[in-house]
C-alpha cells in the first residue's frame, strides 16, 4: 500500500492553522500582542520552514511506527521516499485488506497535520498542543478502523474425499 | 531635517513663554545648532532598529543617510506605511529632544506622540499576511 502525501499542502495547512490562532491572540491586544502573534504564525522564515520540514518528517515516522502492526507478516517492513513535493509511505498490506487507499491517505494527511501542530505548540501553548495531540490520536483511531481484513474469498479448488485430487 | 525645522518654526511662532513673549528667536536654530539634529535623527533610527531587530539585516549611516534593510517574508504592501511611520517618529523624537533642552512642557507632547508612533510601527512591523 502506497500512501502519498503532498508536503506543500500539509505545510500550508499548518501555516493556516497557526495563523488563525495568532490572529485570535492578536485581536486581544493589537499592539501588545503583535510581536507574539507574528512569531506564533508558522512560515515563511527560513528557520520556520526548517522546523516545519523536521516536524513533518517526525510526524510521518510516528505514523509509520503506529501502522507497522498492520503490514503483512510475509513482508514486514515500512518505508518512505520523497519525490519533489510528495512523500510516499509504503508497506505491503495484508492481501485481504480492502481497497481503502484514498480514505487512508486523507486520514494520514490529517494525522500528520495534527501531529505537526502538536509539536509546533508543544513549548508555547501546552494546553493547545494537547488538543492537537488528542486530534491526532483520534484520527489515527479512524485509520485503525480502516485497517481490517475482508472475509476470505471462496476457493475454486475442491477436494474429493476419495482421491484427494482437484476437480 | 527640513520637516524638523518646519515643526520648530511653527512652535516658535505660536508658542509663548511664561511672560507671554513669542519664543521664535530661541526655538529656531542657527546652522551650527542644526548639526545636533542629525544626532537625534540617528538616535531615533537606532530606536527603530532595536524595535525591528528581528527583521533588520543591515543598518548603516553614510553622509546623512540612514539605511536599514528589513527582511520580512510576509508583509503585503504595507512597507510604505511603515517607512512613513518611521520618518514621522524620527521627526517627533528629534523635535522632542531639541525642545527638552529649553521647553520641557512642549517636549512632553512630542515624546508622547513619539511613543504612540512606536506602537504604530510595532503593529505594522509585526503584521504577517496570510500564508500564500
Amino acid at each position: 500500500m502506497d500512501i502519498t502525501l503532498n508536503t506543500t499542502t500539509i505545510k500550508q495547512a499548518v501555516k493556516d492553522d497557526t495563523y488563525i490562532t495568532s490572529l485570535i491572540d492578536k485581536s486581544v491586544d493589537l499592539v501588545k500582542n503583535a510581536p507574539l502573534a507574528y512569531n506564533e504564525a508558522a512560515g515563511d522564515e527560513a528557520y520556520h520552514n526548517r522546523k516545519l520540514d523536521r516536524t513533518l518528517r517526525a510526524a510521518v515516522k510516528r505514523f509509520e511506527a503506529a501502522v507497522i502492526d498492520f503490514a503483512s507478516a510475509d513482508n514486514f517492513s515500512i518505508s518512505d521516499s520523497t519525490s519533489g513535493d510528495n512523500i510516499t509511505i509504503s508497506f505491503t498490506a495484508n492481501s485481504r485488506m480492502p481497497d481503502i487507499n484514498a480514505v487512508i491517505t486523507s486520514l494520514t494527511e490529517e494525522y500528520v497535520i495534527n501531529m505537526m501542530l502538536y509539536i509546533w505548540w508543544q513549548t508555547i501553548k501546552p494546553t493547545l498542543a494537547k488538543d492537537y495531540h488528542d486530534l491526532a490520536v483520534e484520527t489515527f483511531a479512524h485509520v485503525r478502523l480502516l485497517l481490517i481484513k475482508k472475509a476470505p474469498t471462496a476457493t475454486n479448488t475442491h477436494y474429493t474425499a476419495t482421491t484427494g485430487t482437484t476437480t | 531635517m527640513t520637516d524638523i525645522k518646519h515643526h520648530l518654526a511653527v512652535i516658535g511662532k505660536r508658542a509663548q513663554d511664561k511672560e507671554g513673549n513669542n519664543i521664535f528667536s530661541n526655538i529656531t536654530m542657527s546652522t551650527a545648532e542644526e548639526s545636533i539634529i542629525s544626532q537625534y535623527v540617528e538616535a531615533a533610527a537606532q530606536d527603530i532598529a532595536a524595535v525591528a531587530s528581528q527583521f533588520v539585516s543591515t543598518c548603516t549611516t553614510q553622509t546623512g543617510v540612514i539605511t536599514m534593510n528589513i527582511e520580512h517574508p510576509r508583509w503585503d504592501n504595507i512597507s510604505n506605511a511603515f517607512v512613513q511611520a518611521v520618518k514621522t517618529y524620527c521627526i517627533l523624537y528629534s523635535v522632542g529632544e531639541y525642545l527638552a533642552m529649553t521647553h520641557t512642557d512642549l517636549a512632553k507632547k512630542y515624546y508622547d506622540d513619539a511613543q504612540q508612533r512606536i506602537a504604530t510601527i510595532t503593529s505594522l512591523l509585526y503584521h504577517k499576511s496570510p500564508a500564500s
